[in-house]
């Protein structure tokens, strides 16, 4: 069953048209991989989805059956979007419980909440000695755990990963991916993520798609695309 | 409707420059000889104020610096005009490189700190400078100069020479001279704006980097640039003697200073002669304003002028909203229908004469602090 | 005579009457009392300019129209303080919140000058509007706490005497309750979470389902209704009331809020406990400064520490790690 279907989406920062016509589907269940070169569109793709302001953008964005167009952000986090922007995003001032309190922004039942941010603990044992440290102070990939275990406080049904492994140590990024996995396996999020780690985003993914300069080029089972020359050429480096 | 598109610098478009400059000619002539003396002391309060705006459209408007206590240096030129005039017998022309000189240099003073504190803090001390500067003009120990809270009485001698070919009033004569003296700053100022200064400047302001990178001495460009602008609106002061011959505390202060700005915003920031427009809107916004009051039922005299602040107010929100790049963008884009002036492809000039554009800043644009 | 007025510490330009105890001891009470005025102003300029990186020119007037208000209510129709105060600091709030909405939003979007401007013309309407509906002279003061000549506490019997007005007190414990209420609504809320999430990182606000343009008219709605009572208790302290009431005082609000670095909280109480300080010790202490000049002591605060520490006194460096 599909979850969310993206047609045509055009998208532009003030006069300058950086997508155009965006296709794109994700089942429910699955993991999708967007690849791509540096300034192809990806990150602007994920926040065209979010209907973030200051990006004008048009065509049709369907979520679980209907559209996302014209929502505010913060419509969309509560139809079940979250987003783990590139660079995080962290509250620096606040402090790490503070931070996944504030992931849970839209949701009532505080009990449940404490126990999803116990949980969380226990998966990142570095966040839980930090609970009460101020983010700003935590490291690249502490920050980046705490950005995860924020998004995934809401509860989502899709999960938007903006490059999770941006200047992470191997074994952290080995660990993550681990965690996006059994994220979908067992709680079923779907997850959406943009990658330039492809061997590993694509061993993760069902399906892929390849974006570039704002429109997508290719796509296909994940399995495929990890073979396909092209791809292996531009995007695997081997 | 097609677009009639003319280059820069040829014969076409010098013949429609004469005409323009010949058309603004004729008019400040007619005004002379034709307006009552009360109108004509309203002309030539809206020569000074142009002055004033321009000064604050050279740092705001081309050098993207929200410097907007500008009423400050010019209250300063009025009472340096009047005190040099009236207890020192210096002549009125005489004031006037004096008033310059040391609007630059307090303004150099100040634009030191411009180089650390920009954007918002920079609008904070401006408008401090501003609300302080009646209080400073008040105390005591400068009294005996600026005549303290009363402020201070200069009447200038100011008689149409016999040469003319004509006759005027004095109050028209009066009239004729702030023009010209406005014409000629203003030209001075259109010129440099065109010229590598100029360039220099927007440059700064568009990309304060990229401008250090290829040879823009930030710190010197806008020290100087807040200097200059300080000057204009300092010789405006002293004009402004001219046409008004009283100087008050409040000359220098905070509603003078937003009045500036109100006029500034009209006119259309970073625009040669939207100084002009907002000139005249600072002259003539508070009588209508005043005039629309009145008819309002239940409206005192006295409540008229309150009223008058707020249409400025209004008026300045109003423009914000529906005319963020004031009134000369406005008709550029309505000319830009109808003709487009091309840049001279030049042969020989070096490549920088060329390489940025000159763009007056029409939404405002600025950088946050 | 004085022990002190005896030694030889006769500086120029010195006033004597700075060694007499009881004058020093009124001084700072006075410095203090208007020092809470002025954090209070501090404050509704850092709630602002947390969210949304502005300062809002207009705060001032927006708290004048709210004492005025005030005054018509229970000056002029006998209704008591403790209902017609609250009422003002209700709709100020309401009302901040709509021009928040209705005339800051739009333009802040587009960045730039524009939001300066349109607090400087909404500074310019509501000075005008307050002049035309209550006149330009000045009317009887607000005055919440008990205002008589007796009304204070004896704390020195003299020589040299020392004694503190109520309404000194009240203010001070107004403050201390309004900065108490603050904390709890930012520290221990949701919805102070909210607007603390906003403050920290806008985008990932937005990313996490946090209501922004709200939080930003929750930031004007609390300055404006803060701003309502500094101009309530500065007219009761100055015993002065006409639509002028806070032009100036919020130049020392945003000298104070300068102080404490814009973005914090005890930077503006403190902040303003000096500017009160400075406002009030300075003239007495150096003859040649008048007491009028306390503008300029305002805007010499604001330059110098812009100049010299633009971070506030509290100077907390950003702590982001990348
Ligand atoms: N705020 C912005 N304003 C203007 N242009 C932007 C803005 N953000 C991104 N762009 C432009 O949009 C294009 C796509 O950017 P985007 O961030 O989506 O790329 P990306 O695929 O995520 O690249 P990367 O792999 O480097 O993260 C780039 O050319 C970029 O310069
Ligand atoms: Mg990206």
């Amino acid at each position: 069953m599909t979850l969310l279907t993206v047609e045509g989406l055009e998208a532009s920062y003030g006069p300058v048209r950086v997508l155009h016509g965006i296709d794109l589907t994700v089942e429910r269940g699955e993991v999708v991989v967007l690849l791509g070169a540096n300034g192809a569109g990806k990150t602007t793709t994920l926040r065209a989805l979010c209907q973030l302001p200051g990006l004008s953008t048009s065509g049709r964005v369907d979520f679980d059956g209907r559209s996302l167009v014209g929502c505010r952000t913060e419509e969309v986090v509560r139809r079940g979007i979250a987003h783990v922007p590139q660079g995080r995003g962290t509250f620096p001032e606040l402090s790490v419980e503070e931070n996944l309190d504030a992931g849970a922004y839209l949701r009532r039942d505080r009990r449940e909440v404490r126990q999803d941010i116990e949980r969380w603990y226990d998966t990142f044992p570095r966040l839980a000695d930090r609970r009460h440290q101020s983010a700003g102070t935590l490291s690249g990939g502490e920050q980046q755990m705490l950005a995860v275990a924020r998004a995934c406080l809401s509860r989502p049904q899709l999960l938007l990963l903006d490059e999770p492994s941006l200047g992470l140590a191997p074994l952290v990024i080995q660990h993550l991916f681990e965690i996006f996995a059994e994220l979908n396996r067992s709680d079923g999020t779907t997850i959406l993520v943009v990658e330039q780690n492809a061997t590993l985003a694509l061993s993760i993914a069902t399906r892929a798609y390849v974006i570039e300069s704002g429109q997508i080029v290719l796509t296909g089972p994940a399995a495929e695309l990890h073979h396909d020359d092209g791809v292996r050429r531009a995007y695997l480096g081997f | 409707m097609t677009t009639r598109t003319i280059q820069h610098g040829s014969t076409e478009h010098r013949i429609w420059q004469v005409l323009l400059y010949g058309g603004i000619a004729a008019v400040v002539l007619a005004i002379a000889l034709t307006q009552p003396d009360y109108r004509m002391a309203q002309f030539s309060a809206v020569a000074a104020w142009s002055v004033a705006l321009l000064g604050m459209n050279l740092i705001i408007g081309y050098g993207g610096q929200m410097a907007l206590g500008h009423s400050a240096f010019f209250g300063f030129g009025s009472y340096l005009t009047a005190i040099l005039y009236a207890d020192y017998g210096v002549s009125f022309v005489g004031t006037l490189p004096i008033s310059a000189l040391a609007g630059a240099a307090i303004g150099f003073l100040l634009g030191l700190p411009a180089l650390r504190i920009s954007g918002l803090y920079l609008a904070l001390v401006t408008l401090a400078l501003a609300l302080a500067f009646p209080a400073i003009a008040k105390m005591d120990q400068l009294s005996a100069l600026t005549g303290g809270a009363n402020g201070k009485l200069a009447y200038i001698q100011w008689l149409p020479p016999t040469w003319l070919p004509f006759t005027v009033t004095s109050a028209a004569w009066v009239f004729l001279t702030l023009s010209a003296f406005a014409a000629v700053l203003f030209l001075l100022a259109s010129n440099a704006m065109r010229s590598r200064v100029g360039r220099a400047v927007v440059a700064l302001r568009d990309n304060q980097i990229g401008a250090a990178v290829s040879g823009v001495h930030p710190a010197t460009w806008k020290t100087s640039t807040f200097a200059v602008s300080a000057a204009y609106a300092s010789l405006a002061g002293s004009l402004m003697m001219l046409a008004v011959p009283i100087v008050t505390p409040d000359s220098g202060g905070f509603l003078v200073a937003v009045t500036l700005i109100t006029g500034m915003v009209i006119g259309g920031a970073g625009t040669i002669s939207g100084a002009v427009i907002g000139g005249v809107a600072v002259v003539w916004l508070p009588e209508l304003s005043k005039h629309w009051a009145g008819a309002l039922p239940l409206v005192s005299e006295s409540d008229g002028t309150a009223l008058s602040t707020a249409v400025y107010g209004a008026v300045l929100i109003l423009v914000v909203f529906v005319m963020p790049g004031g009134v000369v963008t406005f008709v550029r884009r309505l000319r830009a229908r109808f003709v487009v002036v091309v840049p001279q492809v030049p042969a020989t000039s070096p490549p920088v004469a060329h390489a940025a554009p000159l763009s007056p800043t029409p939404e405002l644009e600025m950088e946050r602090p | 005579m004085n022990l002190l007025q005896t030694l030889p510490w006769a500086v120029p330009g010195v006033n004597d009457a700075f060694f007499d105890l009881s004058y020093v001891l009124q001084l700072v009470t006075t410095g203090l009392a208007n020092g809470a005025v002025y954090a209070l102003m501090a404050l509704s300029v850092v709630i602002v300019y947390r969210t949304t990186g502005h300062m809002n020119f207009a705060q001032g007037e927006m708290g004048t129209i709210g004492c005025l208000l005030v005054f018509s209510i229970s000056v002029e129709r006998g209704v008591p303080y403790w209902i017609s105060i609250p009422a003002a600091i209700a709709l100020s709030m309401v009302v901040g919140a709509v021009l928040q909405r209705t005339l800051v939003q739009p333009v802040e979007r587009r960045g730039g000058m524009g939001v300066v401007l349109v607090t400087l013309g909404l500074f310019l309407i509501i000075n005008a509007v307050d002049a035309v509906i209550w006149g330009a002279d000045p009317v009887t003061p607000v005055t919440p706490f008990p205002s008589e000549a007796g009304d204070r506490f004896i704390i020195l019997d003299g020589p040299p005497q020392f004694a503190i007005r109520y309404s000194t007190i009240g203010i001070w414990i107004t403050l201390a309750v309004v900065v108490g209420l603050l904390w709890l609504l930012l520290q221990r809320t949701r919805l102070g979470l909210g607007y603390r999430a906003v403050a920290a990182n806008p985008e990932s606000a937005l990313l996490v389902g946090i209501p922004k343009d709200r939080m930003l008219m929750l930031g004007w709605a609390l300055a404006a209704g803060i701003g309502t009572l500094a101009a309530v208790l500065f007219s009761q302290k100055t015993g002065s009331l006409d639509f002028n009431l806070m032009a100036a005082v919020i130049l020392y609000g945003l000298a104070a809020a300068a102080l404490g670095g814009f973005d914090s909280i005890p930077g503006a109480v403190v902040g303003g406990a000096v500017v009160g300080l400075v406002e009030s010790l300075v003239p007495a202490f150096f003859s040649f400064i008048g007491s009028e000049l306390s503008l300029v002591m305002a805007l010499v605060v604001i330059v110098a520490v812009l100049l010299v520490r633009p971070q506030g006194i509290f100077g907390k460096a950003k702590v982001v790690r990348v």
